[in-house]
């Protein structure tokens, strides 16, 4: 068997990611040319930890092929792991002495996430209170502070669906799930909410009164990542509504919507997004080893400042990938590329 | 030596605060109107001055601390963490507060939170002993530019790793080894402090230096590099060979080899679910094949002990630094190859059993039990003295050892940051013992004492 040696690796999800693995490999055909780098893509199902041989799609200019290549130095993980197996062979791949992986894992525990960032200075700015969801928590919640709060589950494989629960009057609250309500009351209350989440573990957090864009919550998706010169930046900043609401709406520029409401601020909130995503990934820097993308999620307040409501890594929706600028998806295709050459280029210099 | 509680003074004003401690009067009697602080890797000039509004205390137990208060300056300086309590020294120009140590955690989960620090929370079951401020970290931890830790710290008030913007500690206690090398010699020459477990030495290191040992090479079993010439120079001298990986652990990689009475060789592979044989001429092509001669492998005799049900045992031994900076020996259990097995790692579906009750198993009345703990304890003292005098700080050892039918002491390997699973279902006051010892020693080499199990006073061995 002909083994071929390869620069750098990249990992994609054959099925979820199909509709774009052909404009990645093309995209990174002309960046393998220009750099004189030879890339290859692989899935994690065609990766032999044991022997450290990948059978993938090699591409030197040109060149594209399906063949065996060794193990890369460096490798940019672009897909989300769902079986145990896959789980398995990213831990191992990520422990492997002679192997970088980059966001070898795109989810993250959310009430981790969050506990992490109560830490950071100025987070109650954009952070609201939250704590992982059981009885006490929700009675402590809902007894004695807040008249809105909010439910998220602590880590899916899917988009995040948001439940809101809101007192009515006394002793009634409305549970709503997407654009669906129910009333129930205080008794029945937390049997209905753990039917409904179905053994998995959810986050409990305050609600607020928030920016309405249609039936839910205005959100905005802060697409960050790590480029040439190993520093985070902020790519582009989308409007959507998803994670509160039943029907996915999704704006390339979140301009576009402020326009009509806020025109005067609209600087403010886009600057703010950025500033505190920012602060955001390079604090997580610090917790969290060899991140390389991440995607941040808020909603408005009636005031429009933002808050956190989802952290996650390299983009997995494929309907918001696809939706994209074309120009921003090469941007992130680049900055992927670029980030593991300056890795590569870094350990060079240290020998 | 007394034990403090650290608070905020909230009366002083908030920015560019003097460098204050406020004190009970009776505490400043003792000390020095102007006296440096040293807490972590934190060194700062600071004032004392009463308080009326402090309560005496002498601060002589654990639970009832003496109050300390600190300008908001000097406690934002020193990120100290208020859910602790403290040991406290001075001398005529200065305070310690302590101990602050960390433990260097490595790539088991991709990020930590409490939930993922059982063995650590155990071992903060001795923390009433000792107290301060302990802190989970990794290598990405740490800012270089403001010389501080976004780690975890034990909150001793609700028992949880909490998130923290932390200090610098002391001493380090590596728990893990992660794969940049030049981390700890970048620590070693930036940090003052002072790391155990800093190197790993792999098997077939630990091979050389034992050999270099007039005591302890006659326990060593014949061992070499894999090469196709050196396992063919082993398999003719040898029935049974054992191929291992030099730097993993647990069982992982292990191949064993028997030669057959047909001259084919029988394959126990870790790799494969059942045994299979091969001829002596696809021995070179079965190496290759496994990638065995591209990785850093070891070959060894494999040892016959006499089994238990059919089933090889081996004898892990625990040695670790004690509070008083010798080398204790803190556990000794058998491990017991599951049904069917070759390789004894409880990892690996092997159980954990009692040396006198294997002893009894294996040999009958043949072998006095108490001369066998002494016979393991001298020759492990050996071994620890040995890598002591590397000049490489080590605090904690896993050994293997064997015995064979003749009563021969075999010495199998060592591990650096060994685990001790086995023990948890052997016997939990060892498993305790086993936990809490670094801490004491941690605490130790600090430069910080201990609270006697009567809560009396406080020892210390400097």
């Amino acid at each position: 068997m002909q083994i071929e040696t390869v620069n750098l690796g990249f990992i994609y999800d054959a099925k979820k990611q199909q509709h774009v693995i052909k404009r990645m490999v093309d995209h990174f055909r002309h960046l393998s040319k220009e750099y004189k780098i030879r890339l290859v893509f692989f899935t994690l199902e065609n990766l032999d930890i044991e022997e450290q041989i990948i059978n993938g799609t090699t591409i030197t200019g040109n060149d594209i092929r399906q063949e065996h290549a060794s193990l890369p130095p460096l490798i940019y993980n672009f897909a989300m792991h769902y079986t145990i197996n896959q789980i398995e062979i990213m831990r191992n791949l990520r422990k492997m002495n002679n192997v970088t992986v980059i966001n070898p894992i795109n989810r993250f525990i959310q009430d981790i996430i969050f506990e992490m960032l109560t830490t950071l200075t100025g987070s109650q700015q954009f952070l609201l209170p939250s704590a992982t969801f059981n009885e006490s928590t929700l009675t402590e919640y809902l007894n004695n502070k807040y008249h809105t709060l909010f439910l998220l589950p602590e880590k899916t494989f899917h988009p995040p669906k948001a439940v809101v629960i809101k007192r009515f009057r006394k002793n009634h609250y409305m549970i709503c799930f997407g654009q669906n309500g129910k009333m129930c009351g205080k008794d029945d209350l937390l049997d209905y909410i753990k039917k409904m989440m179905n053994n998995k573990k959810y986050i409990l957090m305050k609600g607020i009164k928030y920016f309405h864009w249609g039936e839910g919550p205005l959100e905005a998706r802060v697409y960050l990542q790590k480029g040439a010169g190993g520093e985070w930046s902020n790519i582009t900043i989308s409007a959507k509504s998803c994670i509160f609401s039943k029907d996915i709406f999704y704006d390339t520029k979140i301009n576009n919507i402020l326009n009509g409401f806020i025109t005067n601020e609209i600087k403010n909130i886009e600057q703010t997004l950025a500033d505190v995503s920012l602060r955001i990934c390079r604090f997580l820097d610090f917790h969290i080893p060899f991140l390389g993308s991440c995607t941040i999620d808020y909603i408005f307040d009636e005031d429009h400042c933002p808050h956190l409501v989802y952290v996650g890594g390299f983009e997995q929706n494929q309907y918001l990938y696809l939706s994209m600028d074309p120009a921003v998806q090469y941007k992130l295709l680049n900055n992927a590329f670029h980030y593991l050459l300056f890795l590569a280029n870094y350990s060079n210099e240290k020998g | 030596m007394i034990w403090i509680k650290a608070q905020i003074e909230d009366t002083s004003p908030l920015e560019h605060s003097p460098n204050i401690i406020y004190v009970s009067e009776s505490l400043a009697d003792k000390l020095k109107t102007q006296t440096k602080l040293f807490f972590g890797q934190a060194e700062i000039t600071i004032s004392v001055q009463v308080s009326p509004a402090i309560p005496e205390c002498m601060g002589t137990q654990f639970h009832d601390p003496a109050p300390i208060r600190f300008s908001p300056n000097l406690f934002k300086q020193l990120l100290i963490q208020e859910s602790a309590v403290y040991q406290m020294h001075y001398t005529e120009t200065t305070i310690n507060i302590g101990p602050v140590i960390g433990f260097l955690l490595g790539d088991q989960h991709y990020y930590y939170h409490h939930r993922r620090l059982k063995e650590l929370t155990y071992a903060m079951g001795v923390y009433e002993k000792v107290g301060g401020l302990f802190i989970a970290f990794r290598q990405c931890s740490i800012s270089w530019q403001e010389m501080c830790i976004y780690g975890l710290y034990f909150n001793y008030g609700i028992q949880r790793w909490q998130y923290g913007k932390l200090p610098l500690p002391s001493v380090v206690y590596r728990r893990g080894f992660i794969s940049n090398k030049n981390f700890v010699n970048k620590c070693n020459d930036l940090l003052n402090w002072k790391i155990f477990n800093e190197v790993r030495f792999d098997k077939w290191q630990f091979y050389n230096q034992l050999k270099e040992n007039n005591i302890l090479n006659q326990y060593l079993p014949e061992t070499e590099l894999l090469t196709v010439d050196n396992l063919s120079k082993f398999l003719n001298k040898y029935s049974k060979v054992i191929l291992k990986p030099t730097k993993l652990s647990r069982g992982r990689g292990i191949s064993i080899l028997t030669s057959g009475c047909d001259g084919n060789l029988e394959v126990h592979d870790y790799r494969r679910f059942a045994d299979f044989k091969i001829t002596t001429s696809q021995l070179a092509d079965y190496l290759h094949e496994g990638k065995y001669l591209q990785s850093a492998y070891i070959i060894q005799r494999f040892l016959d002990v006499p089994r238990i049900n059919g089933c090889p045992w081996d004898i892990r031994v625990v040695m670790q630094k004690n509070r008083w900076k010798q080398w204790v020996c803190n556990g000794i259990e058998c491990r017991l190859a599951g049904a069917g097995k070759l390789i004894t790692n409880i990892s690996s579906g092997g159980r954990a059993l009692e040396l006198n009750e294997v002893l009894q198993l294996a040999f009958g009345t043949e072998i006095d039990p108490i001369q066998v703990g002494k016979d393991i304890g001298s020759i492990s003292m050996e071994f620890c003295k040995m890598m002591d005098r590397t000049g490489f700080r080590f605090a904690e050892f896993g050994l293997d050892l064997a015995i064979d039918q003749k009563m021969h002491y075999w010495f199998i390997e060592a591990n650096v940051r060994p685990t001790f699973n086995g023990f948890k279902t052997l016997d939990d006051r060892i498993y305790r013992q086993i936990c809490y010892e670094p801490i004491l020693y941690s605490a130790s080499i600090a430069g910080f004492g201990w609270e006697d199990n009567d809560g009396t006073s406080i020892q210390h061995h400097s």
